[in-house]
């Protein structure tokens, strides 16, 4: 390649070619030693709980964080990590994601659906999982898509690229049921036919579909209590039940998620845009005795942040995109600002593979718009996410006893000039720019492309 | 007449040569006017008998349809057909233990309604056909029978590729009788695919899932009902009957074993907790990547049904863990260097079934997906070259399949009382250059003729499809009619494709074969979506799937109208 | 003296009346903004500069410089003044709300469009040219879109009442898209199936035969319309505003700006504009990082991006955040692009990701400044901070391509524009919204 350039470009392209990759363009990121624990040195290490430690260390262990601080003793044997002039933040975690699915996203064929799981269909080797990695991210919520009013299951799952699937799962995490509001479920934006559109095609019949499902599982609920008091003896048996015995009811898969859902064992991830569906849902879970865990988008959130706060619903939002449905056309980029303020948890999440690679930019947006602290905009893509997902005892923030998920910038992670070197997750390195297949080692030739 | 040999009072040569002109006039009456009644003798050059040792130039007698006797010091009655293979290989009919030959494409039978849910979502499940009989979807006239047997395989094991409660296989024997002549066995086993319907439920993979549990349930629950029911009448309200979820009780009290469609890692894993769940030990059908969970199998402690349908590199789940470091080659450099070097991952792919082997599970093969029937022998000799040994591979095609559906005593080896299936080939099945003579099936002969050399304008469409066709998209939200014209100039497919959201012009078209592919991009709603359209040609229809990307998948169908 | 008592009130009223009313429009007049850091971009960045806004031109830079009357002062003590940046692709005017297909104008139908303008369903009220330039987007090209030839482009300020008010330069450029050869990395029935490749290789190949015979025909029609026109002999040529809309490409008066991603693509349009004989610049360019010296060679400018998208799944991770960096290192100019509306005011952000990925920051400057003005032919009067140019200027707290820097100053053809938007005024009325 080099020859060819000299040859065509003349010697003065050769030269500037030949000084520019004897420049090292940036520092590197070294392991020295040998040993079991992995130990970060000499960082400004933002913890987000604990305040930003300049010039720390971290000692990770068995996967966990076993030490921080500036000073902190560490064993003789372990591999060191020369951070200096490096950020290490907690390894980010995108509350919306749709990566790592196999065999579609969206069980559109009918309005209710939530026997569905995507925890059964996750896809480890899926690619966008290494590009993510490139951006920091190191857990995700995965979910199904927002084509019908009530979805299936989540998985909260670890990017542990290289992995079977069945370890990518975190124990303990929050399962939630994926509800859809406005324009995606009643199918307006997509007009295959003229007139003949199916229920529910309005915001009305949405509000139907909810109250009518949970109408079906409470009466599924009813039946299976009343058999469990009938086998205990608490209910008396019919006369042919007694001759003829007793037989369960039949297991529903449909209506037992939505039934879990009203015995709090599982919560709501609900899509929704607009104010007034919002409010809707939150109505209609007081009503009927479900509440609602987060809403995804929120985009309107800003007008009704009380009440979001007062429900105790999570917000996770996008940063500033906006404009490309009807429903997103009064959508600001001030929303964080407004719910942080009233007391809403706020989460930045992608629900897309090219923004879950820089989460970081949409998280300073929420300190460019509306003034958020860099700690209050760190956390949205940290240990707010963490919380919503339930694994906040083990993810989200840098602290001595948590899973040793990190990522390590070369510079401030909101600076637009930063990216992300190294990302690790219970201690295992995932992502290593050193080590990666760059555009740059192609170019030169380096690897084979 | 011997008798009069011994005695010498007829001189030996004189009656050896009237012997001799009277067995070729009658060899070559036969060989006009053969009849599968007469008796037939083989003397074979070496007969692999699969369960016993190899037998070097020695006789089969096939009478009946069956193997009569079979060794060294056979005498061959008189007025026999002899075939003199004196240089060739004998061996037992291949059986294809996984196949969807002479299964009626057209064939349809009602299903049931399925799960029950929340009202107003429920649909008629296409795919809860458990109940359904291969043996009654038989086409003896399919045109891929003779193509099968003419590659060895006398006996397959026959059901509809696609669906998910798909139905009761049947053992066919790939002779040229009627259905009812051809099956060997019926019902063998269930069969359990995770084939996506498209516009109808379950259209996604985890929808498949789902509905498989949940008819699972509702088959456990429809068995106490019946049960009950049977004992007590009075006063309990009277159960619906249900076939599908009668026949799938078969395979939850274990008189029926299940064979389950899987091929990758995770589908294999996602088979095995399913089997977990409800307690049913399946046979698993494909494998090609079990090697990457072979310990898994190797306690699972199942036969397995192994494809030899090998994957290519890119398509093998993990194929991506190696892009996130060196990478592999961008394809187009790859021209230069002819891969004739086999990759780690070729290596890999190949070398499945000697790892399973090697972990002490029975195998048998099957060939499903693999286009050319004879190109299964090249395959099992690759697996072969990759570590899996003669005798294994011979047993996966023979024996194995035998005893895994339980017909062992009657195919699967050449042995005295069994079926006459038979194979004879000019050399050892493991030499490339190798072809098959004779296949006998039922004991009915089949000479092999050299195939003619096809022409080289390769896969030329079947159908002309030029013209204007009126299709109709089948959707969730309903159905749209479009109108198409196509222009097909040999394999290439271009036109147009008109709505009421505009007119577009079809690309990425082709037709080969019967088989129909273009895409089109269309501008709804201010959104651009690309529809793919691929489909099968019949006469003057065409039906297929329409892939809508994140929208989704739909079905099409298409007729040209005649225009008089 | 009663008279001239009531001309001092009238005065003082008619001054009272003006001064309330002036907030509520942009104040166009002559400016001074002092005490800033001035980043010419040019060269050299001037501490505690000052400059000096007549009409609608950049007066003045430096220190020792003189001081119009009547100008507004602004002090811009701790503040950046930057030349406005360039969107050099984008649909701004052009679409409202994506999925509500009344509010899109941004494509046709049909093949060939060469005559269809941009500039003829530009919205000038469109909501998202305040939201842009309030982030310190001053001006952007204009794409049309739709077929292989879509159409003319147009340059725009964000800021005016109509579209001749806004209008710098239209037609810019014709935009083609260029047939695409079948991607081998494309998962699918299509790349799998070899009968599919091979349909889709002969379609592209057609297609562009089909486009090197209209820019033939093109020329034919030039050379006629031009004989016709210097002989005056009857009979004169037909009109044909199709073939028309390219003269000016013959003759090299206007380039074709090609959208090509892939790297046979980029050889092929290669190929093609060198055998047409036209001017060029290529937009997208995805792969440019495997082509850059090829296109170094010829000269041909690059649109580049946008850069925040996810790599082909055979890419190197990186790849679409350092392709700018190495297009700029061959010695191609490079202009940053965000094919957007709605995200045109994410722009530095694009240039930013660059610079974290190799591209020198200046040069990431430079490419949202002054090598897309030098591209579009506009670089003698935008993107930089001199003498003589227009008077597009953003006041900032801090580096424009960071995240966290406000714009609190912004002029346009030296008019200073309000930093009002329909999101901050959404912001400002639902914060004071009274708790519950």
């Amino acid at each position: 390649m080099i020859k060819r350039m000299a040859r065509k470009g003349g010697s003065f392209y050769f030269l500037i070619f030949s000084i520019m990759i004897t420049i090292p363009l940036f520092a590197q990121l070294k392991i020295e030693g040998k040993g079991p624990d992995l130990v970060i040195k000499n960082a400004t290490i933002m913890t987000v709980t604990n305040g930003t430690i300049d010039g720390g260390s971290i000692w990770i262990h068995n996967g966990k964080i076993k030490g921080v601080g500036k000073q902190i003793k560490t064993p003789r044997d372990v591999r060191i990590i020369d951070a200096t002039g490096y950020y290490v933040i907690p390894g980010i975690i995108d509350s919306h994601s749709h990566m790592g699915i196999e065999g579609g996203i969206n069980e559109a064929t009918g309005q209710v659906t939530p026997e569905v799981s995507i925890q059964d269909v996750i896809r480890h080797d899926d690619i966008s999982f290494q590009r993510a990695l490139a951006g920091g991210v190191t857990a995700i919520n995965t979910l199904h898509g927002s084509a019908n009013v009530i979805g299936g299951r989540n998985a909260v799952i670890k990017l542990k690229f290289g992995k079977p699937a069945e370890e990518l799962f975190i124990p303990g995490a929050k399962e939630s049921i994926k509800f859809a509001l406005g324009e995606n479920p009643k199918k307006s934006n997509i007009p295959i036919t003229r007139g003949q559109r199916k229920f529910p095609a309005s915001r009305m019949g949405i509000e139907y579909t909810i109250r009518e499902a949970f109408t079906k599982a409470k009466e599924y609920l009813r039946k299976w209590d009343e058999y469990e008091m009938k086998r205990k003896g608490k209910i008396k048996l019919t006369k042919w039940e007694k001759t003829a015995g007793l037989i369960p009811p039949k297991r529903d898969l449909r209506l037992e998620a939505l039934a879990d859902i009203l015995r709090g064992r599982l919560d709501i991830i609900c899509h929704a845009y607009r104010a007034d569906e919002m409010l809707m849902i939150m109505r209609l879970g007081d009503e009927i005795g479900f509440k609602v865990g987060s809403f995804e988008h929120c985009l309107e959130g800003y007008r009704i942040a009380d009440e979001i706060a007062s429900h105790g619903v999570v917000a996770s939002i996008f940063a500033d995109s906006w404009a490309y449905k009807m429903e997103a056309f009064d959508a600001i980029p001030y929303n964080a600002a407004i719910l942080h303020e009233r007391g809403v948890l706020v989460t930045c999440n992608s629900d897309s593979p090219e923004r879950v690679r820089r989460l970081f930019q949409e998280a300073a947006k929420t300190i460019k718009y509306g003034g958020l602290s860099e700690t209050e905009a760190l956390r949205t893509i940290t240990i707010n996410p963490a919380i919503r997902l339930g694994i906040d005892n083990r993810c989200g923030s840098i602290e001595v006893g948590k899973d040793a998920d990190l990522a390590i910038f070369n510079g401030h992670p909101f600076s637009i000039y930063s990216r992300v070197e190294m990302t690790i997750i219970e201690g295992e390195i995932y992502f290593d720019i050193t080590r990666a297949k760059t555009t740059e080692k192609v170019v030169e030739g380096l690897v084979k492309d | 007449m011997i008798s009069g040999i011994r005695k010498g009072r007829i001189p030996y040569q004189k009656i050896s040569c009237i012997v001799v002109i009277l067995s070729l006039i009658f060899v070559f009456y036969v060989r006009l006017f053969g009849s599968s009644d007469e008796v037939t003798a083989i003397r074979a050059g070496y007969i692999i008998t699969v369960t016993k040792d190899t037998i070097e130039n020695g006789t089969i007698i096939v009478r009946d349809g069956l193997i009569e006797s079979v060794g060294v010091d056979v005498v061959i009655p008189a007025g026999c057909y002899v075939i003199n293979a004196d240089t060739m290989y004998v061996y037992p009919g291949f059986i294809d233990a996984h196949s969807s030959v002479a299964i009626s494409t057209s064939a349809k039978s009602s299903s049931v309604t399925g799960p029950q849910g929340v009202e107003g979502s429920i649909q008629p499940v296409e795919s809860l056909t458990p109940h359904r009989l291969a043996a009654d979807m038989l086409n003896p006239k399919d045109s891929k029978i003779k193509k099968v047997r003419e590659s060895g395989v006398t006996t397959v094991l026959t059901i509809p590729d696609r669906g998910i409660f798909i139905g009761q296989s049947a053992l066919i024997n790939l002779n040229d009788g009627t259905g009812e002549e051809m099956i060997l066995k019926s019902p063998v086993a269930m069969h359990l695919g995770y084939t996506r319907s498209s516009g109808k439920y379950p259209s996604t993979l985890m929808g498949v899932i789902a509905f498989q549990r949940q008819t699972f349930y509702d088959a456990k629950h429809y068995k106490l009902i019946r049960d009950r029911y049977k004992k007590h009448k009075r006063g309990i309200k009277r159960p619906t009957q249900n076939k599908a979820l009668d026949a799938l009780n078969l395979v939850l009290n274990g008189s029926m074993p299940m064979i389950v469609n899987v091929n990758k890692e995770n589908e294999i894993k996602r088979a095995l907790r399913l089997s977990e769940e409800f307690n049913v030990k399946f046979i698993l059908s494909g494998v090609v990547e079990g090697w990457r969970v072979a310990d898994l199998l190797r306690n699972y402690e199942m036969p397995l049904i192994v494809s030899l349908n090998f994957p290519k590199p890119e398509d093998v789940t993990g194929y991506s863990f190696k892009l996130k470091v060196e990478g592999p080659e961008k394809s187009e450099k790859s021209d230069k260097d002819k891969e004739k070097e086999e990759t780690e991952e070729e290596k890999e792919i190949y070398s499945n079934p000697s790892v399973l082997s090697s972990k002490g599970l029975k195998l048998a093969f099957t060939f499903r997906g693999i286009n050319k029937p004879e190109d299964f022998r090249k395959n099992i000799i690759k697996a072969v070259k990759h570590g899996m040994s003669k005798e294994e591979a011979l047993k996966a095609i023979t024996i194995n399949p035998a005893e895994i559906f339980g017909v062992e005593d009657q195919i699967g080896s050449i042995e005295e009382g069994k079926i006459a299936n038979l194979v004879i080939m000019t050399a050892d099945f493991f030499d490339e250059k190798s072809t098959v003579k004779y296949v006998f099936v039922d004991g009915k002969r089949f000479e092999i003729e050299k195939p003619k050399k096809k022409k080289k304008s390769g896969n030329e469409a079947d159908v002309d499809v030029s013209g204007t066709w009126d299709a109709t998209v089948s959707s969730p939200d309903g159905d749209v009619s479009v109108k198409i014209i196509f222009k097909a100039s040999g394999e290439e497919l271009t036109g147009t494709f008109s709505s009421e959201f505009g007119s577009a012009e079809i690309y990425d078209g082709s037709i080969s074969g019967n088989q129909i592919e273009f895409s089109v991009k269309l501008s709804v709603g201010g959104q651009e979506f690309e529809m793919v359209f691929t489909g099968q040609v019949e006469g003057n229809t065409i039906d297929g799937t329409v892939d809508l990307g994140v929208m989704g998948s739909a079905r099409w169908k298409a007729i040209k109208p005649n225009i008089v | 003296m009663r008279i001239g008592y009531i001309k001092r009130v009238g005065v003082i009223l008619i001054g009272a009346v003006v001064m309330v009313l002036v907030p509520c429009f942009s104040f166009a007049g002559d400016f001074v903004i002092k005490n800033g850091t001035i980043i010419t971009v040019k060269g050299d960045t001037i501490q505690n500069g000052t400059l000096i806004i007549k009409g609608d031109r950049i007066a003045a830079v430096g220190h020792d410089v003189e001081v119009p009357e009547n100008a507004e002062i602004i002090d811009a003590r701790g503040l950046f003044v930057y030349p406005g940046m360039i969107d050099g692709s984008c649909t701004l005017g052009l679409y409202e709300i994506g999925a509500v297909s009344a509010t899109v104008d941004a494509y046709e139908i049909g093949t060939y469009n060469p005559h269809i303008k941009a500039m003829a369903a530009l919205n000038p009220h469109s909501v998202h040219i305040p939201i842009s330039r309030v982030n310190g987007i001053t001006s952007a090209l204009v794409v049309p879109g739709g077929g292989i030839i879509s159409g003319q482009s147009a340059f725009i300020n964000l800021n005016g009442w109509t579209q001749e008010e806004m209008v710098l330069k239209s037609p810019v450029g014709i935009h083609i898209n260029f047939p695409r050869l079948p991607a081998d990395d494309r998962r699918g029935m299509r790349a799998r199936r070899p009968g599919g490749s091979e349909t889709v290789k002969k379609r592209t190949e057609k297609q562009i035969s089909e486009l090197i015979e209209l820019f033939n025909k093109a020329r034919r029609y030039s050379e006629r319309w031009e004989s016709y026109l210097r002989s005056k002999k009857l009979p004169a040529p037909e009109k044909d505003l199709m073939l028309e809309a390219l003269v000016p490409v013959i003759k090299e008066e206007l380039p074709v700006i090609i959208s090509v991603n892939a790297e046979k693509d980029i050889k092929n349009a290669i190929e093609f504009v060198d055998s047409m004989k036209v001017k060029a610049i290529f937009s997208g360019v995805n792969d440019g990082w495997e082509v850059a010296p090829l296109l170094a060679k010829h000269n041909i400018p690059v649109l580049v991006g946008p850069v925040l998208q996810t790599p082909g799944p055979r890419d190197p991770f990186d790849a679409r955040y350092v392709n700018a960096c190495i297009l700029n290192r061959a010695g191609v100019k490079i202009a940053f692009i965000t094919n957007s509306a709605a995200d045109v005011r994410n722009l530095p952000y694009h240039a930013g990701m660059a610079a974290a990925y190799g591209l020198p920051k200046e040069e990431a400057l430079k490419a949202v400044t002054i090598y897309p003005a030098e591209i579009f032919g506009l670089g003698d009067i935008l993107g930089t901070i001199e003498p003589g140019k227009l008077a597009n200027i953003i006041v900032t707290d801090g580096d424009p391509l960071e995240v966290t820097t406000h714009v609190k100053h912004l002029f346009i053809a030296g008019e200073k524009v309000s930093l009002k938007t329909k999101h901050t005024e959404l912001y400002e009325k639902f914060r004071k919204r009274p708790k519950k």
